[in-house]
């Protein structure tokens, strides 16, 4: 990234793993595919509602076959509006748990050659809430291999 | 190049929390002082289309805000696709994100483009009908940059 910044549509790519939903049951996103890029950084936004706990899964399909969960970094913010991120902290595979203020947000940092051999692909998923909370998920990837302005799929 | 490490290189700002909007709001007021680049992405879920543009301000408080050209955008109308579409360049009128659930909306704003004094933006929504939807802002390009970045939204 230069000086002049980091236009995320064109020197990225940008997956909704989970669009704005009440979250009210076990939830796992999108599976995307790590294959042509070097590294992800997934956004887990909260709104209103309860607690939640994020964990990070690797597999060997798009259909999530063999998903085995893995450790990652992560910073977070708890406070509610805020904007300032804590310092990256890994976590165990058991995940993080989200606060139950509303808007706060955790990023997770993912190098794709963390990967174990044979697991390309990586989803999210959250337990069982207890109650109803609002989440959203983007994942941005960069370092790409093949890169252009409109960047192809990662999801099929 | 390695990948952007989004937590440490580039800053946040959580413009709209995600929840079902039912009415015109503008977003929290963020500051480009130091900051050369904004990516703002809004990621809907279900509901109706709604528009969204941009505007500059000269302060936090949103003072003598006014709506913000030039900027460029790109948008994936279909649901739970992720290949988005060219950029194009936006007007004044903003721009409108379909009723697909899933679909993404992405502004790219140059600090260079901002008007003189007026270096805060802010994102205004006209949704009338309810919409579940979220927006945050990624800010990069800092001029003192470090793995933890200072607020820009104070």
């Amino acid at each position: 990234m230069g000086r002049s910044g980091f236009n995320i549509a064109e020197q990225g790519h940008v997956v909704q793993m989970l669009a704005p939903l009440s979250v009210s049951a076990a939830t796992s996103s999108e599976v995307i595919s790590m294959e042509n890029w070097s590294h992800v950084s997934f956004i887990c936004m909260k709104g209103a509602g309860s607690s939640a706990t994020i964990q990070l899964e690797e597999c060997t399909s798009f259909a999530g076959a063999g998903a085995a969960t893995r450790i990652f970094s992560y910073a977070r913010e708890a406070t509610a509006a805020g904007d300032t991120l804590s310092a990256l902290t890994i976590a165990t595979t058991a995940g993080i748990a989200m606060t139950t203020a509303s808007g706060v947000l955790l990023v997770i940092e993912v190098d794709a050659d963390e990967l174990t051999d044979g697991y390309p692909y990586l989803r999210l998923k959250c337990a069982d809430p207890g109650t109803t909370h609002l989440g959203a998920w983007v994942a941005i990837l960069s370092g790409g291999r093949y890169q252009e302005d409109v960047t192809s799929t990662v999801i099929a | 190049m390695s990948g952007i490490n989004i937590s440490e290189q580039c800053h946040y700002v959580n413009l709209f929390e995600p929840d079902a909007y039912s009415s015109a709001a503008s977003s929290e007021v963020f500051s480009m002082e130091n900051w050369s680049h904004a990516t703002i992405i809004v990621h809907k879920g279900a509901g109706s289309a709604c528009t969204f543009r941009l505007e500059e301000c000269t302060a936090f408080a949103g003072t003598g805000h006014r709506t913000f050209l030039p900027y460029t955008y790109t948008a994936e109308s279909t649901a739970l696709g992720d290949t988005l579409s060219a950029a194009a360049a936006g007007t004044t009128a903003g721009v409108a994100i379909t009723t697909g659930d899933g679909s993404v909306l992405i502004f790219e704003v140059d600090a260079a483009a901002m008007s003189d004094g007026y270096q805060y933006m802010r994102v205004f929504h006209d949704a009338a009908t309810t919409t579940d939807w979220g927006a945050l802002a990624f800010l990069s390009g800092g001029r003192y940059q470090k793995s933890e970045g200072a607020t820009a939204i104070a």
